[in-house]
């Protein structure tokens, strides 16, 4: 089977817990951060470390929303659709996204630059309407301002970076 | 704000570094404890300070302490609830950003004072920026001695590891929190056994809220007497208050315990946008029953609003202007249950996807004169019949909206229409986490 993290990294993860279940989460974690998202095989393969059955892993993935399935765009946009964003508009920034990218909740556009999913509460209700681009936070966003940052992130996926 | 207690560090340039941390007098009361204290006088300290649970169910933190047995063979675990995840709250988020060592600090005195050697930080997944800085600020206190083997050579040794949630509000609620630790899906548990005695791999466990254990290093530099003349007379201290909605200002609040809700909307929060009249207010984040605008002059703490019928919760304030749908905004919020319930329960399970069916209903302008009892029906059906409190949070919204504004569940609803709020959603009801 093919070793999808370092010996080093998994023994790491390991040792921060008294039995190897618990290391489940910041494995799958792991592997999530190093490949993209969970395939089968890194199920089978998070299975075979941790010596659990592996629906036990497929329970897991399935439960959790933020363990991805299949791979995303480069950039994965998170509209927050809680209470506070849409007293605030988000309903209008998820429109516009979606007429902007031409996808719907939850696709990817075909150049696999941007995925477009809506999120529960994000905890940041004083930025909303908020949305978060892979790691970064942006609040309270317009249209417009959307427009620019999307450009900005197809320039830095255009020049390569 | 009136008492900066919590948020003293907060706007410092780099506050959220230990040199930040340690020039404002931090780790001083780790330091004095280690040197003198035994954990019992902790707890002591900590009970006469009427420091109550800052997560939501407001428990007396050193009573919740003292269920630990003290001769159990077994280790002891502390896990510090930094899944934070209730709509318009953003406390937690904030202390981790901007001042994680005081979490720290506080993480370190309660693990002693119960007789923990192990303890688990569980971080929302999201929270990119404060997972950094809590990693960033646990390597500063091992290497600065705070963590480890033999803590500033008390003899007292403690690890602390961070542990990401991937995505489920469900993992807020303690034993779901636990479970999730043990690397399963997050359902929570029947109890008893409670965490105190059968928790985390099936050892004595506490699990606190990051804002409670924020408190415990002032508790201890200044004493449990002047930490409770803070607040009100069973609860003490200030509290984060984050505001939301329709507000001028919204923002994070420290202010003390038991302030009235009108002072902090219209004093420091700027007052209701466009110059509105209120029409209701979520008073502690979105599981906490609507107050009507008859009923905001009101004290917010934890005893006030349980007799008024809704909670302080996690202190999270949602004002909600005139001209705002509550049809759209209890479907929001029933929308948010409907897919953070976790699906062990039938009641919870079943009943809030009824609802949000019920009140998409509605909104198509389909409903029926009996609507309105029928969505009461079914939240009375549910609260109190459940594993964990997820039911119960689901239901107090549902009767509260319903009850108050009965109108707007009526198959004509009255003149107001929709916010932009009720933003379509995906997965409504659906039961993948």
């Amino acid at each position: 089977m093919q070793q999808i993290l370092p010996k080093k990294e998994v023994k790491k993860l390991l040792g921060r817990y008294p039995n190897k279940d618990a290391a489940l989460m910041p494995l799958l974690r792991a592997i999530q951060m190093k490949e993209g998202y969970i395939s089968k095989e890194a199920e089978q393969y998070a299975a075979a470390i941790l010596e659990l059955h592996p629906s036990r892993v497929r329970e897991v993935v399935a439960f959790y929303s933020m363990f991805r399935e299949k791979p995303e765009g480069k950039h994965l946009i998170l509209v927050c659709e809680s209470i506070s964003c849409a007293l605030l508009g988000s309903e209008t920034i998820l429109e516009h996204l979606k007429k902007r990218l031409g996808i719907g909740i939850g696709e990817t556009t075909a150049d696999q630059h941007f995925t477009l999913e809506t999120a529960e509460c994000l905890a940041c209700c004083d930025q909303a309407p908020a949305v978060m681009i892979n790691d970064e936070l942006f609040g309270p966003v317009t249209p417009e301002e959307l427009d620019r940052i999307l450009e900005e992130k197809q320039k830095a996926v255009d020049s390569g970076q | 704000m009136e008492k900066v207690v919590l948020t003293r560090n907060f706007g410092k340039p780099d506050s959220h570094t230990l040199a930040v941390y340690e020039a404002g007098g931090g780790y001083q009361s780790l330091r004095k404890v280690l040197a003198s204290w035994t954990p019992q006088q902790v707890v002591e300290e900590v009970k006469a300070s009427n420091l109550r649970g800052r997560g939501g169910a407001g428990f007396p933190t050193g009573i919740k302490w003292g269920f630990v047995p003290k001769d159990s063979p077994k280790p002891k675990y502390l896990c510090v609830n930094a899944d934070e995840g209730e709509p318009g709250t953003f406390k937690d988020r904030h202390i981790m950003e901007q001042d994680p060592h005081m979490m720290l600090e506080g993480t370190i005195l309660s693990a002693y004072a119960i007789g923990s050697q192990t303890a688990y930080i569980y971080i929302r997944g999201e929270f990119v920026l404060a997972g950094a800085r809590t990693e960033a600020a646990i390597a500063e206190a091992y290497a600065k001695g705070y963590l480890g083997e033999n803590i500033l050579d008390s003899g007292y040794s403690l690890d602390i590891h961070v542990h990401y949630g991937a995505g489920s509000y469900i993992c807020g609620e303690e034993t779901a929190l636990i479970e999730s630790i043990e690397g399963k899906k997050g359902w929570p548990r029947v109890k008893p056994p409670f965490p105190a005695v059968e928790g985390l791999f099936g050892c004595p466990t506490v699990v606190n809220n990051v804002e409670t254990l924020a408190n415990v290093p002032l508790i201890l530099e200044k004493g449990g007497a002047w930490f409770a003349g803070l607040g009100t007379e069973k609860s003490g201290g200030t509290k984060l208050f984050t505001i939301s909605g329709h507000v001028n200002r919204p923002g994070l609040y420290e202010l003390p315990m038991g302030i009235p809700l009108l002072e902090m909307i219209e004093k420091h929060a700027g007052g209701v946008t466009g110059g509105r009249k209120i029409k209701g207010v979520i008073p502690g984040g979105a599981s906490c029953p609507v107050l009507a605008a008859h009923e905001l002059d009101i004290k917010m703490d934890f005893d006030t609003l349980m007799a008024a019928g809704s909670m302080l919760g996690s202190g999270g304030v949602i004002v909600l202007a005139e001209g705002t749908s509550m049809l759209a905004t209890l479907l929001n919020l029933e929308r948010f249950f409907a897919h953070e319930s976790c699906g062990q329960c039938t009641p919870c399970r079943e009943g809030t996807r009824w609802i949000v069916q019920i009140l998409e209903r509605i909104e198509r302008g389909e409903g029926t004169a009996g609507d309105p009892d029928t969505l009461i029906d079914i939240a009375e059906h549910m609260a109190g019949r459940t594993v964990c409190p997820l039911g119960e949070a689901a239901a107090g919204p549902v009767k509260s909206f319903v009850s108050k504004f009965r109108d707007e569940f009526l198959p004509s609803p009255g003149s107001e229409t929709g916010p932009a709020g009720a933003a379509r959603h995906a997965r409504a009801g659906g039961q993948e986490g």
